[in-house]
């Protein structure tokens, strides 16, 4: 059963399609990377889910309630990160959190959140004097203040440096655990690799891919690619059993360097049988297929195509 | 949660207590916010506050003058230094703050909580209204203080500082629904300012304004305003002509900013 369910979605904006048929389904306590180009309709898709915008066309249901009649239910249970959403200027870090706590019956701590989030020695701190990283950071924790059992996330990690970014990773990670279900739209292939069970992608106003990062990486078609610096140099004969090996497709020498490129086991065999010939493979370097290549692949102009 | 287990045996936890309510907090906040801005504060409070002591304090502004009809500069300025900070928060600062709010995305947020953005567009009007009222209250309060005689009719006095206040919230709450950004909106509501000053008779006294002048101020919120609170200096009531055109300025604005405000 999902939590998360819709179907057929569509919105227009001045007669201009915008989401153009998204299907979607997210399981309780799953973390969903929504991707895609800019303008291909997340952040609608997100807005129409949280009961922020009312959709054309299509069904949603989260936790059963239809966002476009029941919002004040829906709000109970969901948090919402919106993109380029500010506080006023002079209100500080600590009043925010203490504000937002008034709006529901059991909220979190502030000073838990202020913690998590890196913000302890901010409390006093106004909005406007606040890093872009803060900023962000205190607006994910808003978020969550309401204890919310479905929490979306729209771009919440873009401008942050790298190691703020990890911090919000890390304590995403632990709402997981604590079975929160995470809707979370982003630019990043890392942090989708890192955090997401499932991803979608949107191009064009619909999901041309829903799967596993692992999954839609091997589906992109790129191969892995093995390099490393053979103890000694391979004889000829000896190249050709490295072609021979299951897998592989493609074996070449560039300089002193052994390349060979191969499906997704090709490592551990090509690694194994240079072994048995009495070779270590030095500098030993692999480059695996990335949700970057499915992103690249999944919504290229002309895979689009075929995928319709 | 730490509920003690004793408690009647009942396994229900006891829930941590609620700290306040959603509006309470906004209005907590909204207040908090307005003494952060020192130009307002200034503006609002300051200035009127001090012209008033002032006016209230030099022999020549306290004593009856033969060209105001027989009015000391004090009384005939009382009605329009309430009137100024009244206009100056309502119709100048409540278009600043919302369309801030608009642009900033502050609105929108509010609508992923269980809070309305509604509620927050009321605590900015309350906290706005009540800080006018109580400019209102000092400013009426410190001529009598230092010996000028007090309004006549001070319940006609506060009654009309109360419909003054729900007209010029409303003129600012149309102005906030109506401008596309935050320039405007400031640019708009400052102008509109301004007027109502003029015919408040900040520059010229209301009671030597021209003939066919005063017609047009009698019809304008600051104007009718204006002339009912001196009427109530006097010890009168003011006309049900005045009570209408205050409760008109109040219906006509707030329909339409009701209609076209939007929150995103």
């Amino acid at each position: 059963m999902s939590l998360i369910h819709v179907s057929g979605l569509t919105k227009a904006y001045g007669g201009h399609p915008v989401v153009r048929g998204v299907d979607l389904d997210v399981a309780a306590g799953e973390i969903v990377g929504v991707l895609g180009p800019n303008g291909a309709g997340k952040t609608t898709t997100v807005e129409c889910i949280g009961g922020l915008r009312t959709r054309d066309a299509g069904t949603i249901t989260v936790d059963g309630l239809d966002p476009a009649g029941d919002p004040a239910a829906l709000r109970a249970i969901l948090g919402m990160q919106l993109q380029e959403c500010r506080l006023p200027k002079k209100m500080t870090a600590g009043e925010a959190l203490d504000l937002y706590r008034a709006f529901y019956p059991a909220p979190r701590a502030t000073d838990e959140l202020l913690d998590r989030f890196g913000l302890g020695a901010q409390r006093d701190t106004r909005f406007e004097a606040l890093s872009g990283g803060q900023q962000q950071r205190l607006s994910v924790a808003l978020a969550l203040v309401g204890h919310p059992r479905i929490a979306i996330l729209d771009e919440l990690t873009t401008g942050l440096d790298p190691a703020a970014r990890r911090e919000i990773w890390d304590f995403l990670a632990e709402l997981r655990a604590d079975g929160v279900t995470i809707l979370l739209v982003t630019h990043f292939m890392e942090e989708a690799q890192y955090l997401c069970d499932r991803v979608a992608i949107i191009d064009d106003g619909l999901v041309t891919a829903f799967d596993t990062p692992d999954a839609l990486a091997s589906r992109s078609g790129a191969t892995q690619r093995l390099s490393c610096t053979p103890s000694r140099p391979l004889r000829p004969e000896e190249l050709d059993s490295v072609r021979a090996l299951p897998g592989v497709a493609d074996v070449r020498v560039e300089g002193a360097r052994l390349v060979v490129e191969g499906g997704a086991d090709v490592v551990g065999a090509v690694v194994v049988h240079l072994a048995s010939l009495g070779v270590t493979a030095g500098g030993l370097r692999v480059d695996t297929p990335s949700l970057d290549d499915a992103y690249l692949s999944l919504t290229g102009p002309t895979r689009r195509q075929d995928l319709r | 949660m730490t509920a003690p287990a004793t408690r009647r045996g009942s396994g229900a936890p006891t829930p941590p207590p609620r700290p306040r309510s959603a509006f309470a907090a906004l209005l907590a906040s909204e207040a908090r916010l307005l003494r952060r801005e020192p130009g307002v504060v200034a503006w609002a409070v300051v200035i009127p506050v001090v012209a008033t002591i002032v006016l209230a304090l030099v022999p020549a502004t306290r004593s009856p003058q033969e060209g105001l009809g027989g009015w000391s500069f004090s009384q005939v300025y009382l009605p329009v230094l309430v009137l100024f900070t009244t206009s100056l928060l309502a119709v100048q600062g409540m278009p600043t703050v919302l369309a801030q709010y608009r642009a900033d995305g502050v609105l929108k947020r509010l609508r992923t909580t269980p809070a309305a953005p509604a509620q927050l567009l009321a605590a900015v009007m309350v906290v706005l209204g009540l800080a006018s009222l109580a400019v209102a209250a000092v400013l009426v309060a410190i001529p009598a203080v230092l010996g000028n005689p007090p309004p006549g009719n001070v319940l006609a006095f506060g009654l009309v500082t109360v419909l003054a206040l729900a007209a010029l919230l409303s003129i600012g709450a149309l102005v906030s629904a109506l401008a596309p950004d935050a320039r405007v909106a400031t640019g708009v509501g400052t102008l509109l300012t301004f007027v109502l000053w003029f015919f408040a008779g900040m520059w010229i006294p209301r009671t030597v304004f021209p003939e066919v002048l005063g017609r047009v101020a009698d019809l304008t919120p600051s104007g009718a305003a204006s002339a009912a609170l001196l009427e109530a200096m006097h010890g009168g009531w003011p006309s049900w002509a005045q009570v209408g055109v205050l409760l008109a300025w109040t219906a006509l604005p707030a329909i339409v900013a009701a209609r076209t405000f939007r929150w995103g």
